[in-house]
Parts: C-alpha cells; structure tokens; sequence
C-alpha cells in the first residue's frame, strides 16, 4: 500500500466527521476532506515532522472550511441551485444507531462556531486539548474554555430538547444521582 | 486548586483516556480521586462524553468516498497510467461542429488578392495601393467587430477581466485553428500533459465531471497569460470546456466551486469558480444552466 493510501485510510473517516459537523452538509464535507488531501499532495512534502500529518491535515481541513465560508459569505447561494443539506444516509436495518449519530450532528449544530470546531475536535477523539489549540490556532487556554463551555452549552440543547436526545447517552441529572445513591 | 478549577481542566480529559500521561491532568485527576463529589461527577462527565463520541463514531461515510479521494490524488500526483485510447467519436463530432468565422472566406480572398504575383502586368500607383488599403481596412473592421466590446486595451501584465477569458476563448475555439494539444479520454493522461507543460491544473473536478470522459487539452494563452483547457464528453452528446487559470492572473472575486456563479455569453452557459490558486471556468455551448449545474 502506498504512502497515500495509508494516509488516506488512516484520517479520512475521522476527516470527514470533522467536516460534516462544521458544514452539516455531507456532499461539503465529501469535498473538503477531497480537497484537503489533494493540497497533501501538492504541499504534504514540506512538512518536515511526518508525525504531525494528522494534525496537519485537520489544520488544512479546518482552514479550506474558514475560506471557503468567507467566499461563501461574498457570494450567497443562487437560487439555481436547489440542493439542499443531505440527510446522512443511513441503512435502513441500522435506523435507531444512526439517528443517534444524527442527533450528535444536530446538536453539534446548535453550537455556536465558536465552540462547534473544538467540541467536535473533542468528540472525535483524535487529539488532545494541545493538539486541537495548534489546529484551530488559538492558545491552549481558550481550547480549554471553549470546551468547558461549549459541552456545557451542549447539555443545555440537550435538555432543551429531551425526546430527541441520542437514545444512547443518558442525561443525569445531579437530582437523579442523588436518588440513585439514596 | 478548588473543584472549580479541576472541573474546568476535567473537562477536556477525552473519555478514552488517551490523555491520562499527560502531566496537565495530574492535579486535577489526583483532586477527582480524593474528592467523592468531584469524582462522581467525573465519571458522570465521561460516560457522558463517551456516549457523545460513540454516536458521532457512528456517523456513515458517503460509499465511494475514499475511492474517490484516492482517485483525486493520483490524479493529482499524475500517477493514473497512460491510457491507449485513441480519438473517439466524441471528438470527431465535437470537432465536426466547430464553425469557421463567418468573414474568413471574404478575409482568405482579399489575403489572396494582396499577395503579389511572379507574372502580374503593370498597373497604375492607385491600383497598388488599393488593395493593401482595403485589405488593412477589412483587417482593422474585423478587429473593431470582434474587440468592439473591451473598451480599453488591458495592459500586458494586468489580470485579465473574467469576460475576457471566456469569450478569448470562445474566439479561440471558434477559430478553425483550433486544436488541441493532446486527444486522450482518460483525465490523467490529460492532467500529466498539463503538468507536465507547468499549466494550471485542477485539484478536484466538478461531481458530473468526475465519470465523463476526456476529449483532449492544450494551453490556453489569452492577452499573454496562460491557461488551461481541458474538453469533456457529455453525456447528452455535447462538450463541456472547463478552463483553469492562475488566481493571480484573473481578477474578480469568484464564489466557491458548491456554488458557482453562473452567466451568458452569446449562446454559451458558463460557470465560474475559483479558490485561493486558481479560478475556473465551465462553459457549455447551447446548453442552460440546470443542465450545467448538475455538474456540481
């Protein structure tokens, strides 16, 4: 397997996850992630420390998203083009999984932008707070803040909207807790 | 430090434990364990996040995605395999349908008529003249015709305006001297030979583009800036001309390639985009612009 390929393999779910819950739009995400592999090709060979290829593809990523919202920003969409957000599909025996990870996306959503890149940089696991502050390029001390209130303003949407909360997390409540624990 | 200050650090602990070496975390960690209160609403956090971070992990990817990122790359990188096709009908129809200027065959007989010949009998000195004269005249009347619309001349290292482009290039094409460097369907071949040329080259085509197949390229000059020119088969038996030119060699502002700015020029559809390095062109001849934007 080539160099690429294994670079592709490696990052572009995690890639493509990142850049569905910044654009909420499957067909954007499909592109950017496209998009941030080919600027690997044409500039990956000046990254010196290979091991910063991950984090350097989400920079990439994250910064191909900024410009290309600002061009968006310049010109808004023309009524020529119907398409509309893609619903992420999803099999029909895996329903009640995938509305899950929908409901993740949607509430992922809710946050403001601010907090929505650091949040989703979060969930995904992929990198730690020093990582997520290089690839958003903001100090280490705002990733911290926007996560704390960023999660926190994602249980709020939570609890704002209860019936349709991922069927897999459970919202403890500190009065429950007490309950629980007689 | 107070529980405050741990909750806050705490909070960006990923719940995998993929953070628990790192020396940040110490205290706060070491405060969660001695403190009932705070631990409790540790663990509470991360079965929380991880709940969260599973159900995005479940997140489905588009099918061909990574078939279609890898396919961007060699492309990319030119390592698509030369094919062996050879000119398909594809390329004879959509070279059949070129048509010569209008004024070319009046333009080839005064021409003719201009060139002196071994054996011609003396004539008179107004004679001599005329000829030249109404050659340079009809020579200076096409040009006004054909340029009537730029209404100052573009300076020689000025970004050209994105009018000039496209109807620089409808003239080329409508030129019978139009060729194309290189006939081949396959889109690497055709990506390696502007490449190879030092052209600008696209990153990623349009989604409609993406499964055609290729007609040829060649280089694009307009106003001394060079370009590329890449034709495409489509699939309603048309061709489709994607034009791509250096950013710094265009001006204007051009939207993003999920939505492109759409326009007319005479009986052609066109669609401009662009990114930080390159702008682009679509441009279809008697198509409409749905059938261009389902390209995108």
């Amino acid at each position: 397997m080539s160099e690429f390929a294994e670079l592709v393999d490696a990052h572009y779910q995690a890639l493509f996850r990142f850049g569905l819950s910044l654009t909420r739009d499957t067909d954007q995400a499909a592109d950017l992630v496209q998009e941030t592999f080919c600027i690997w090709a044409a500039k990956g060979d000046q990254l010196r420390d290979r091991s910063k290829a991950k984090t350097w593809l989400f920079t990439t990523l994250h910064r191909e998203f900024l410009g290309q919202r600002r061009r968006a920003e310049r010109f808004p969409e023309q009524e020529l083009d119907e398409k509309t957000a893609v619903a992420v599909s999803a099999p029909q025996d895996d329903a009640d999984r995938q509305m899950d990870a929908q409901r993740a996306l949607e509430l992922l959503g809710l946050l403001d932008e601010t907090y929505r890149a650091p949040v989703s940089l979060f969930y995904l696991q992929q990198h730690s707070y020093k990582e997520i502050a290089e690839i958003l390029d903001i100090p280490i001390g705002t990733v911290m803040s926007r996560l704390s209130r960023g999660k926190e303003l994602l249980r709020r949407q939570m609890t704002a909207a209860p019936s349709s909360v991922p069927k897999n997390i459970l919202h403890l409540e500190p009065e429950a807790l007490r309950h629980h624990h007689g | 430090m107070d529980k405050e200050q741990a909750r806050f650090i705490l909070r960006s602990y990923r719940p995998d434990g993929s953070d628990g070496s790192d020396p940040g975390f110490a205290e706060a960690l070491k405060l969660a364990h001695e403190d009932v209160e705070l631990g409790r609403w540790l663990a509470n956090e991360r079965t929380f996040d991880a709940a969260f971070a599973a159900a995005l992990a479940e997140v489905k990817l588009p099918v061909a995605l990574c078939k279609n990122i890898l396919t961007g790359l060699a492309i990319e990188r030119g390592d698509i395999p030369q094919a062996t096709d050879r000119l398909d009908a594809a390329m004879i129809g959509a070279l059949a349908a070129i048509q010569p200027l209008p004024s070319l065959r009046s333009e080839i007989l005064a021409a003719m008529k201009s060139t002196p010949r071994a054996s011609r009998p003396q004539v008179f000195f107004w004679r001599h003249a005329a000829i030249p004269l109404a050659a340079v005249a009809g020579i200076a009347l096409a040009f006004a015709i054909t340029r009537g619309h730029e209404t100052q001349p573009l300076a020689k290292d000025a970004p050209l305006p994105m009018d000039v482009v496209e109807t620089g290039f409808i003239r080329e094409f409508e030129s019978p001297r139009f060729t194309l460097d290189e006939k081949r369907e396959d889109h690497g071949v055709l990506i390696t030979h502007l490449k190879e040329h030092r052209l600008p080259c696209p990153c990623c085509l349009p989604r409609g583009l993406v499964n055609v197949k290729g007609i040829g390229c060649r280089e694009l000059v307009i106003n001394g800036k060079s370009g590329s020119l890449i034709c495409f088969a489509a699939q309603d038996g048309g061709v489709i001309h994607l034009i791509i030119f250096r950013r710094e060699d265009v001006r204007g502002e051009l939207p993003q390639r999920q939505s492109p700015a759409y326009s007319q020029c005479g009986n052609w559809t066109v669609a401009r985009w662009g990114d930080d390095e390159r702008v682009f062109f679509l441009l279809g001849k008697d198509t409409n612009m749905a059938k261009l934007a389902a390209l995108f």
